[in-house]
C-alpha cells in the first residue's frame, strides 16, 4: 500500500518553541480532528441548553419525542464524538510531536478520519430523523433503524484504526530513536487510554454488531447479554476519558508552571492502575439488575473499581504537589498556601487545570464512588445523581482540560497566535462555574427522587423544591453554553482569521508575572525538601479525604433511612 | 522506588480509606441483608403475559395476601404502563414486588425508598419493601423505555 511512507518521504517543519520536528501530515490530521471534534462541541451544547429549558418544567420547551430525539443526540455527540475526535487529535500529537517523530501511514489515518466523520454523520441524521429515539445506549429490544448501528460501528471502527496508527508511530519512533529514555508521561498515559480503547471498541462490537442483526431482524440479541457488553464499551470509553484527561492535566501543569512530578514513576504506575481495573467496566451499571449475583457485583465493584479509584487518588496528590514545588522554586516559598496565591490564575491552561482537578475530583469522584457502592446505587439508580455525576466528571472535568489545552496547540499547531486573550482567561470560569451549577443541582434533584432522561415529571410526587431545582440546573446550563460559546469564539476566530506566524517561545496566553516556565525546569527529579515541600498540598488532599469520608457515610445513613425492609 | 515521605503516607491512608469502602459493601451485605436484586427466576417474555404465569392473570389478582399484613404483588411492565397500577395495602404491609416485562426494558423505582431495580425482559426482578406509614407511594419507571416512557408510573396506597 503507497501510505507505507518510508522517512525520507515525510515532510518535517522544524517547531521554533521545541526545537522538535513537526510532521506535516500529522499536523494537518491533527487540525482536521480537532476543529471536527469542537464543531460537534458545538452542536451537542446547543441541544443541551434545548434539553436543560425542557427539563425546568416551567418553560418545557421541547415536545417529548423531540426531547427524547435531542437527548440521544447530545449523548452521542458529546461523549462520543466530541471527546473521540479530540483524543484522536490527542493521539496524533503525542505520538508525533511530543516524540519528535513522524505519523506512519497518514493515508490510513485520513481513512479512520472519514469513516469516524461518516458515522458521525450517519448517527445524527438518522436521529434527528426520527429514526432512533433509543438513547445512546440504546438498550435492546429497543431498536433504531439499521442505520444508527451502522454508524456507530464505522464511527467505531475508524476509531480503532486511528488507535492503531498511534501505536504503529510509537513504536517506529522508538525503533528510529527519535527520543531518548523512556516515553514522556503525556505519551505514556495517552498509551494507557489507547490500550484501554482497544478493549473498548472491542466490547463495542460485541453489543453493537448482534445489536444491528437484531435491528435488521436477522437475531435477537439478549437484553441482559446487550447490557453487560454495552457498559464494558460504554463505562471502559469512560477510562479513556480519564487517562486522556490526566495526561493533558499533567501536561496542563508543565506548561502553565513548569510543573513536573515529584515522583514520576509513582504517576506512570497509577496509569498502570487504569490498565489493571481495564474490565470494571460494566459491572457498576448493572448493581440493580437482576441477572447478576451479589458476589459478582461486590467484586467488580469493590476490589476491582477501587484499584482505578487508588490511580486517581494518586494523581489527585501528584499533579499539586508537582505544581507546588514548581511554585516554591520559583521563590514563592511564604506558608502553606503563598505558592497557591502567586499561581497564574489568569492563566486559562492553569484555571483550567484547577477548575477541572476540582469539579471531577471533589464532585465527580466523591459522588462516582459513593453511587458506584452496591447498596447505595439503589437509592440513585437512574435517578437525577447520575447525570449530576457525569457532568462533573467528563463534562467539567475532561471537557473543560480538553478547552484547557487547546489554547496551547493553537500557537503550536496552528501556528496563530491566539486571539481574545482576555476572554480566554475567563473562560475557564465560566463554562467550569456554569457546569458546578448544573450538576451540584442535578445531584440535588436526583436526591429528590427525580428520575433521569425524563420529559415529564409530576411535580406533585416529588418534594416542593424539585421544580426549583430544575430551574437552577437551567440557569447553570445557560452559564457553560455561554462560556462554550466563549471557547468556541476564541477558536474560530483564532484558527480561521489572522495570520500565519510561528512563535518563539512556549507562548502563554497571558503575560507572566512570575519567572518564565522554563526557570522551573533545571530543578526537575529532585527531592523536594525544607521549603520546596510540598506541605500545602498534603492539607489540600487531607481536607479532600475528609469531605469524602462525610459525604460517603451520609449516603449510607440516607440509604438507611430509605430502607424499610424488615 | 523512591516515593517522598508526604506521598508515601497519603497513599498508604488513601488504600487503607478504600478497604473500609469495600469492606463496608460486605458487612452490610452479608451481616446486615442489605442486598441488592440477585438472580431469581427466568421467563419467556412472549409468554409470560398469558396464563398460567402470574403475570397474565387477571389485573386485580395480581395482589396476592399471602399471610395478614404480607403480600406479594406480580406487576408486568410494557410500554408504557404497569399492570396493576394501583395497589393498595393496609399499612404495616410488607410487600415483595416481582416485576417483570414483556416488551422492552423497565425500570421500577418506589420514590423515596430503596425499591429500585432494572426490569429487563426475560427476568423477574424482585424487592421487598414494609409500608410503616401510611400515604400514597409513587412508582415510576425509571429506565427510558420509548417515547411514552414518562407516562409510565402507578401508586402504592398504603391505607391507615
Ligand atoms: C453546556 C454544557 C452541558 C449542559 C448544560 C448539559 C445538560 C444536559 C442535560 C440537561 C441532560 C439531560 C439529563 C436528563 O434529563 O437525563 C444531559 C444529558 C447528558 N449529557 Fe450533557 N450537558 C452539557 C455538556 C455535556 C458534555 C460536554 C458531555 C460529554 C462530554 C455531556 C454528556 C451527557 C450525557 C452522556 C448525557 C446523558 C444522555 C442520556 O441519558 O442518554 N453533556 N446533559
Ligand atoms: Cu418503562
Ligand atoms: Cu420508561
Amino acid at each position: 500500500m503507497a501510505a507505507i511512507s518510508a522517512p525520507a518521504q515525510t515532510k518535517f517543519r522544524t517547531c521554533p518553541v521545541t526545537a522538535l520536528k513537526v510532521d506535516l501530515a500529522a499536523e494537518k490530521l491533527i487540525k482536521a480532528n480537532a476543529v471536527t471534534a469542537i464543531v460537534f462541541l458545538a452542536i451537542g451544547g446547543l441541544f443541551a441548553l434545548l434539553l436543560a429549558f425542557t427539563r425546568w418544567q416551567a418553560v418545557h420547551l421541547l415536545p417529548a419525542d423531540w426531547f427524547y430525539r435531542l437527548l440521544t443526540a447530545h449523548g452521542l455527540d458529546m461523549l462520543v464524538v466530541w471527546i473521540v475526535f479530540f483524543e484522536v487529535a490527542g493521539l496524533y500529537f503525542g505520538g508525533t510531536v511530543v516524540l519528535n517523530a513522524r505519523l506512519v501511514f497518514p493515508k490510513i489515518a485520513w481513512l479512520a478520519f472519514i469513516m469516524m466523520l461518516v458515522g458521525a454523520l450517519l448517527v445524527n441524521g438518522i436521529v434527528l430523523a426520527g429514526k432512533a429515539d433509543v438513547m445512546f445506549t440504546a438498550y435492546a429490544p429497543l431498536v433504531a433503524d439499521p442505520i444508527f448501528y451502522l454508524g456507530i460501528i464505522l464511527f467505531a471502527v475508524g476509531a480503532l484504526v486511528a488507535v492503531f496508527v498511534f501505536f504503529a508511530t510509537i513504536v517506529t519512533a522508538k525503533k528510529e530513536k527519535t527520543y531518548e529514555g523512556s516515553l514522556p508521561l503525556f505519551t505514556y498515559g495517552l498509551v494507557a487510554a489507547a490500550i484501554i480503547a482497544t478493549y473498548a471498541l472491542l466490547s463495542g462490537a460485541l453489543a453493537l454488531v448482534p445489536a444491528l442483526l437484531t435491528s435488521l431482524g436477522l437475531m435477537e440479541v439478549d437484553p441482559a447479554y446487550y447490557r453487560n457488553l454495552f457498559w464494558g464499551f460504554g463505562h471502559t470509553a469512560q477510562q479513556i476519558n480519564l487517562a486522556a484527561m490526566v495526561a493533558i492535566w499533567y501536561a496542563l501543569a508543565q506548561i502553565t508552571v513548569g510543573a513536573v512530578p515529584v515522583n514520576e514513576k509513582l504517576s506512570r504506575f497509577a496509569f498502570i492502575l487504569y490498565l489493571l481495573a481495564i474490565n470494571l467496566g460494566s459491572a457498576h451499571h448493572l448493581l440493580v439488575d437482576p441477572g447478576y449475583s451479589f458476589a459478582w457485583k461486590t467484586f467488580n465493584t469493590s476490589y476491582i473499581m477501587y484499584l482505578a479509584v487508588l490511580g486517581s487518588l494518586i494523581h489527585a496528590f501528584s499533579i499539586p504537589a508537582a505544581v507546588e514545588v514548581a511554585q516554591r522554586r520559583k521563590g514563592f516559598t511564604n506558608g502553606l498556601f503563598g505558592w497557591l496565591r502567586k499561581a497564574p490564575w489568569k492563566e486559562p491552561g492553569f484555571s483550567a487545570l484547577v477548575v477541572s482537578m476540582m469539579i471531577f475530583g471533589w464532585i465527580g469522584g466523591v459522588t462516582g464512588v459513593t453511587i458506584g457502592t452496591e447498596q447505595i446505587n439503589m437509592t440513585a439508580h437512574n435517578t437525577m445523581r447520575l447525570p449530576g455525576h457525569f457532568h462533573a466528571t467528563v463534562v467539567a472535568g475532561t471537557t473543560l482540560a480538553f478547552m484547557g489545552i487547546t489554547y496551547y496547540l493553537i500557537p503550536l499547531i496552528f501556528r496563530k497566535p491566539l486571539k481574545f486573550p482576555r476572554v480566554a482567561s475567563w473562560q475557564p470560569y465560566v463554562y467550569g462555574g456554569g457546569m458546578l451549577i448544573v450538576s451540584i443541582f442535578m445531584i440535588a434533584a436526583g436526591l429528590m427522587g427525580a428520575p433521569r432522561r425524563n420529559w415529564q415529571i409530576n411535580l406533585a410526587e416529588y418534594p416542593g423544591a424539585t421544580g426549583l431545582m430544575f430551574a437552577i440546573i437551567a440557569f447553570g446550563a445557560t452559564i457553560a453554553v455561554i462560556g462554550g460559546l466563549m471557547f468556541l469564539w476564541i477558536v474560530l476566530a483564532s484558527v480561521f482569521t489572522g495570520k500565519q506566524e510561528d512563535a518563539n517561545r512556549l507562548t502563554l496566553v497571558m503575560k507572566q508575572e512570575n519567572p518564565l516556565v522554563e526557570d522551573a525546569l533545571p530543578n526537575v527529579g529532585k527531592e523536594a525538601t525544607g521549603k520546596y515541600a510540598p506541605s500545602g498540598t498534603l492539607v489540600i488532599v487531607f481536607v479532600f479525604l475528609m469531605f469524602f469520608v462525610v459525604y460517603y457515610f451520609s449516603n449510607w445513613w440516607l440509604l438507611g433511612r430509605a430502607w424499610i425492609i424488615r | 522506588m523512591h516515593i517522598d515521605r508526604r506521598e508515601r503516607n497519603y497513599v498508604i491512608f488513601t488504600i487503607i480509606l478504600i478497604t473500609v469502602f469495600a469492606g463496608l459493601v460486605m458487612v452490610s451485605g452479608f451481616a446486615y441483608g442489605i442486598q441488592v436484586p440477585e438472580p431469581f427466576m427466568e421467563v419467556d417474555p412472549n409468554t409470560v403475559a398469558t396464563p398460567p404465569s402470574p403475570w397474565g392473570a387477571p389485573v386485580d389478582e395480581r395482589v396476592r395476601e399471602l399471610a395478614p399484613n404480607k403480600y406479594e404483588a406480580y406487576i408486568l411492565a410494557q410500554t408504557w404502563t404497569f399492570l396493576p397500577n394501583r395497589i393498595t395495602v393496609p399499612v404495616g404491609s410488607t410487600v415483595t414486588f416481582y416485576v417483570t416485562s414483556k416488551d422492552v426494558q423497565h425500570g421500577f423505582n418506589v420514590q423515596q425508598t430503596n425499591v429500585n431495580m432494572m426490569v429487563v425482559p426475560g427476568e423477574v426482578s424482585t424487592l421487598t419493601l414494609t409500608f410503616d406509614e401510611p400515604g400514597e407511594y409513587t412508582f415510576v419507571c425509571n429506565e427510558y423505555c420509548g417515547v411514552g416512557h414518562q407516562t409510565m408510573y402507578g401508586t402504592v396506597v398504603v391505607e391507615p
